[in-house]
């Protein structure tokens, strides 16, 4: 009998992903490992691997379908083979990219949920001890996908705390092989954030520069938009096309924020304090004022306007795969050095593609920093459906007049841009206003 | 006449639902001795309170005539103390309230009446809040001593107090009322033995000679049940005959017409003689017949009505009533006044009984603050203990001295014939509550001379007077069940079973009386009874097993196994100074060891706390849980896994198995998150299984792995050379780490601890 290839679930909360394109035809050979397509979520692009040998024998649906998880998408078997038994229900029906709203997408789900977990289970049982979800939980690693190395694969405590150290993930089909084969499993693969796909095993670690897009060398080199570069365009240009941006300028003076950072990195290390940069600092006061300003802390969805009860800040940040924002949920519960303990994590995953999908989404609201660029002023595009989008500029010597003087101080250059169509010039003013307040007084806002 | 009213009262209750007009349905038992009226009166007629009664499942009339027979004897002013003082007065509260009466002696018949009754019918007020109940009620202020009921339970448990009796020179004999029936008991044919040992009169000194100060009284009513005992269910035809085997007096056994209350009264004032002459033990036969049935559910199919008409027409009272008239005692209107009057007592008991705002029922809960008296008495009696050689000139306190109380000096084990072992601590637990406690006692299997099969006790014989370390017969049931009756008496005892297979042959004793007799008195009994149980290895299929799990499963047993010499000591120490019965078990692959833990095995008296596990290593990375000498396996495998693995064990003895604190597990659990429990127990059922579930749920979140238990297989205990492949191993210990809680790199496996395995064994029974 023919084996399936289905839709794996990436992240707790990703329903369903879109069929790239297909990477093996109909009646090529495969391997167990063999990446047959290429999917993506709405963050990320992964590609799916046979877990079986044998001949592609058939495939259920078509590049651009939006597919619910875990639903059978291909069949690997031996040649001429029936699969119509595999083939999903026609009337659990897949419903075309272009034509895949959320709703449809939600009430695709429910099929999914019926009749796949059960095919699913029959095939491995992948069991996770008690401890090591607790872990999970604690560390915000996804213990659903990791190999696990207890008695029968059971996912144990020591492979959380292995994957929260940064170390790889296996695919299910690798997983399959590393047990059955006793392949040494390298520290970095060459799957989505350093996944180790079954072909990597019994090779040498990937270097994690094998996946940055080569640098130009003069001769032009043809970039074909594909993978999370493609999502990045049609997001921005999405941005663009259905808002109305406005970009507002504010300076602050830099110097308590200046000197507070020149202490904590003079004595902030014998408290046991994190390494707090600017950059922490700045979304420290800019949760703070977003607890406070509910038009700001928002999400426009064309008839309506979502607005928070918490912050869930989102910071962009240049990875080698390209933009990337992921999320710190729940901002507005941390403290300074808990925000920047949680943040910094975050960021390196980004940089070397471990984060998991669920950290890539829910933002209410985004900064992006390009200070550190040497950018002075620049106007952030709208992370959509968020109405607002905080850029942060380098230091720069500002000539001030005070007391018949001038004197030059340290400042740093806030841009806001706001959807006009749902936040006015004033109150995006206001936000402002009292932002370059609470930094320039920053030892009043720690104490809030 | 107060029997009989008591007893058809009970029966029009539970075949009519009610009782002279008044309704109540008493779900309960009743075994009735209607009938059997005459035999109890006559013997309770020149017993006094100090004598002491043990009866059956069918002893109301015993209760109550005895109860009369201390009233009759018992002067006002102490009679109302007795009263006043029992359970807070709470009983006689209720009886003086709804009782109009000066007469103190009426007083006590009505509460007498109430009392037993109201514990009949499970009520608060009633002599033992109601948890004994019809077939085990009792009142010690009047020597009614508990009563059994299992048939022939008390034959043994009245040996012991007998027993009790004799060594501490108290006054009084004990008679254990039990049916004819129970002579096909083994525990009984025990308990006559018992009472009967040649050594009373060749061994002990000379102030204590003779057999014990017990009459084995059987209510001979001809049935078992439906069992007919002559010509049926038994060989002796004439029961007193069975006397005959046990020694040469025959027991003195004697037939007894239990139908006339002066011939039964007449018996038993010649056997009081002889027994305060030191020549007892008694057989008495008392031939008396029940009307009815065996219990409300007895059709009395197995006999006639011709064949109760035959007896009634003989009835006790009737015939006794006739002659009173004859002789004049009496008048009709005299019977009639009695009649009245006694008919009064029973129904204002039973309405007081059976009402819920007079005598409500307990709180369950009380059951859980009973099970345990949880005293400590260092001595239970204040007279000098009775001591020979016991000082510093004993040879084994001698031989002690030289031996080094520390098991590792210089970072070397000391070698075995120069350490301070085991059995050393046995030994002076021992004889530190002999010197102590002057009622206490020890005795089982060749504990004598031979100083106990393993030698703990070698050195007592020469400290120690006859009548305080003895051999028993080789008699298990009886053992333990005099050791109860000892305790129950008021006495501290100290039993040993050689073997912990051996504890089959004392399943009753254990099971039921030693464990239940603390609950089922409401407190008002303390069972201060230690028994030692080895266990063996070596020997075979029947010498070999670790029953912990049997006694712990059992409510109201302590059970502890020290696998230590500093435990040892600590722990024989707190249980024998302590007041709750306690099964001590002792591994015999451990006598000869010397302390490894603790730095030394102190000189001094020091109690190890029932309860709490020790910690044997202190490790980050598993959880080891042993029972028994299994821990020196485990500290091997923890070695192991340290050396080879890098893992390092928190590993825990469980000395104390019931009670057991588990607060100190559980944190270690949650630390490693991995945990394995072992014994020698055989798996299914174990101890650890016990407390791998419980671990299992009280832990849940923090494991890594469900909790793993290594136990012995379910099979027979092979030979010697063959153990290696039953008991657990270091081996078996690391193959069960591997395949079932975390894969130990390049570990190979010699044995299948995985869990298809075990679903194999476990569909084969094996």
């Amino acid at each position: 009998m023919a084996t399936p290839i289905i839709m794996p679930r990436q992240g707790q909360s990703v329903e369903s992903c879109i069929l790239v394109e297909w990477l093996v035809d109909v009646g090529g050979a495969v391997d167990v490992g063999t990446a047959v397509a290429s999917i993506e979520t709405d963050k990320a692009v992964f590609e799916v691997e046979s877990p079986a040998s044998g001949t592609l024998v058939a495939r259920f649906f078509e590049a651009g379908d939006d597919i619910p998880v875990l639903m059978n998408i291909a069949a690997v078997g031996a040649p001429g083979e029936d699969t119509s038994a595999l083939k999903p229900d026609a009337a659990g029906g897949t419903v075309p990219a272009e034509a895949a709203a959320p709703v449809a997408i939600e009430a695709v789900a429910p099929v999914a949920a019926t009749t796949s977990p059960a095919a699913v289970a029959s095939e491995k049982p992948i069991g996770i001890s008690p401890r090591a979800r607790k872990a999970a939980a604690a560390r915000g690693v996804n213990a659903e996908i990791l190999a696990g190395s207890g008695p029968g694969g059971r996912v144990i405590e020591r492979d959380v705390q292995a994957a929260a150290a940064g170390q790889p993930r296996l695919s299910a089909a690798a997983r399959d092989v590393a047990t059955a084969s006793g392949l040494t499993v390298p520290s970095q693969g060459s799957g989505l954030g350093g996944m180790v796909l079954a072909a990597d095993l019994g090779r040498a670690a990937a270097a994690p520069t094998t996946a940055v897009p080569a640098a130009p060398s003069g001769e032009p080199t043809v970039v074909p938009l594909a993978g999370i570069r493609k999502l990045i365009a049609s997001k921005m240009r999405a941005s663009l096309a259905t808002t109305a941006q406005l970009t507002l300028n504010m300076s602050f003076d830099a110097t308590v924020i200046l000197a507070y950072r020149a202490k904590i990195k003079e004595q902030g290390e014998s408290m046991g304090l994190p390494n707090i940069t600017i950059n922490d600092i700045v979304a420290y006061a800019t949760v703070q004022v977003l607890r406070v300003s509910p038009q700001i802390n928002a999400c426009f969805h064309g008839d309506k306007t979502l607005q928070y009860p918490y912050v869930n800040l989102g910071i962009a940040t240049d990875t080698p795969r390209g933009l990337m924002v992921p999320v710190i949920h729940g901002a507005d519960q941390l403290s300074l050095s808990e925000l920047s303990e949680v943040a910094k994590p975050l960021l390196k995953n980004c940089q070397t593609g471990n984060i998991m999908p669920d950290f890539l989404k829910g933002g209410t609201f985004t900064i992006t920093n390009m200070g550190m660029l040497g950018v002075e002023s620049f106007t952030p595009v709208l992370n959509v459906p968020e109405v607002a989008i905080l850029g942060v500029g380098g230091l720069l010597l500002k000539p001030v007049m005070k007391n018949g003087e001038v004197k030059h101080v340290q400042s740093i250059n806030l841009s806001l841009t706001i959807d006009h169509q749902v936040v006015d010039g004033a109150p995006g003013a206001r936000f402002l206003k009292m932002l370059c307040t609470s930094l320039e007084n920053f030892e009043l806002t720690l104490a809030q | 006449m107060l029997i009989r009213e008591f007893e058809f009262m009970i029966n029009e209750i539970k075949t009519a639902g009610s009782y002279r007009g008044v309704e109540y349905n008493h779900p309960g038992p009743a075994h009735l001795s209607l009938g059997q009226e005459a035999s109890s009166v006559g013997q309770a007629f020149y017993l006094n309170v100090d004598d002491h009664i043990f009866g059956s499942h069918r002893s109301h009339g015993e209760i109550l005539a005895k109860g009369m027979s201390a009233i009759r004897k018992l002067d006002d002013a102490t009679l109302m103390e007795i009263m006043k003082t029992f359970m807070d007065g709470e009983c006689l509260a209720i009886v003086e309230k709804h009782v109009k009466t000066s007469a103190v002696k009426d007083l006590a018949r009505q509460f007498l009446v109430y009392g037993s009754l109201a514990e009949i019918f499970a009520r608060k007020p009633g002599f033992n809040r109601g948890l004994g109940g019809s077939m085990h009620a009792f009142f010690t202020p009047f020597g009614i001593y508990p009563n059994n009921a299992l048939v022939g339970g008390s034959a043994d448990i009245a040996a012991g107090a007998a027993l009790y009796k004799k060594v501490n020179k108290k006054n009084g004999i004990v008679i254990a009322n039990i049916g004819d029936a129970s002579m096909g008991c083994g525990p009984v044919l025990e308990a006559l033995n018992f009472a009967a040992m040649g050594q009373f009169n060749t061994l002990w000194p000379k102030d204590r000679k003779g057999g014990l100060p017990i009459i084995f009284n059987f209510m001979n009513n001809f049935y078992g049940m439906g069992g007919q005992t002559v010509g049926e269910t038994m060989g002796y035809d004439v029961l007193a005959r069975m006397g005959a085997g046990v020694n040469a007096e025959a027991m003195h056994a004697e037939r007894v017409d239990g139908y006339n209350p002066l011939a039964v009264a007449d018996a038993i004032k010649r056997k009081m003689k002889l027994i305060a002459a030191g020549k007892g033990p008694i057989l008495l036969d008392t031939l008396t017949y029940r009307y009815s049935g065996h219990s409300p559910s007895d059709a009395s199919s197995y006999r006639g009505k011709d064949e109760t008409d035959k007896w009634e027409a003989q009835d006790s009272i009737t015939w006794f009533t006739k002659e009173l008239k004859a002789a004049k005692g009496i008048t009709d209107d005299g019977i009639e006044a009695i009649q009245t009057d006694l008919v009064g007592v029973v129904s204002t008991a039973m309405k007081l009984a059976i009402d819920d705002s007079v005598s409500p029922y307990i709180d369950p809960n009380f059951i859980e603050g009973i099970m345990f008296s949880n005293q400590t008495k260092l001595s239970l009696d204040d007279r000098e203990p009775e001591l020979l050689d016991a000082g510093e000139d004993n040879l084994r306190v001698k031989q002690i001295s030289r031996r080094s109380r520390a098991g590792i000096v210089d970072g070397k084990p000391v070698p075995k014939n120069q350490v301070y072992q085991y059995r050393d601590a046995i030994f002076e637990a021992a004889l530190h509550r002999f010197k102590e406690d002057p009622t206490m006692v020890a005795y089982g299997e060749e504990n004598r001379d031979w100083g106990g099969a393993f030698a703990c006790y070698r050195g007592l014989t020469e400290a120690l007077p006859y009548h305080r370390l003895f051999n028993s017969p080789i008699s298990e049931a009886a053992i333990v069940g005099t050791g109860v009756g000892y305790a129950l008496e008021g006495g501290r005892a100290m039993v040993e079973l050689m073997y912990c297979d051996f504890m089959g042959r004392a399943g009753d004793e254990i099971f039921n009386q030693m464990s239940k007799w603390q609950s089922m008195s409401a407190g008002v009994l303390q069972m201060p009874l230690v028994l030692r149980v080895s266990v063996g290895s070596k020997y075979g299929a029947q010498h070999s097993q670790d029953w912990s799990a049997l006694v712990n499963h059992i409510p109201g047993l302590k059970v502890v196994f020290p696998v230590t010499p500093y435990d040892a000591k600590g722990m024989l120490n707190a249980a024998l100074s302590g007041t709750d019965p306690v099964v001590f078990l002792e591994s015999q692959r451990l006598y000869d060891i010397g302390e490894l833990f603790e730095k030394e095995v102190p000189e001094g008296y020091y109690e190890v706390p029932l309860g709490p596990p020790a910690k044997r290593r202190d490790g980050s990375d598993i959880t080891l849980i042993t029972i028994g000498a299994t821990l020196y396996h485990a500290l091997t495998a923890a070695d192991t896994l340290k050396d080879n693995y890098g893992m390092t064990a928190d590993v825990w003895d469980c000395r104390s198995i019931n009670p057991l604190d588990y607060e100190p597990l559980v944190e270690s659990v949650k630390k490693t998150g991995r945990v394995l429990l072992s014994s020698d127990a055989c798996e299914r059922g174990s101890v650890m299984q016990t407390i791998a579930a419980n671990l299992g749920q009280m832990a849940f979140d923090d494991l890594d792995a469900a909790p793993v238990v290594v136990g012995s297989r379910n099979w027979i205990t092979p030979a010697y050379e063959l153990e290696n492949a039953f008991f657990p191993q270091p081996s078996w210990i690391l193959d069960a780490i591997h395949t079932q809680i975390v894969p130990l790199p390049g570990h190979e496996v010699t044995t299948n601890q995985s869990p298809a395995e075990k679903i194999r064994r476990n569909r084969l029974g094996v």
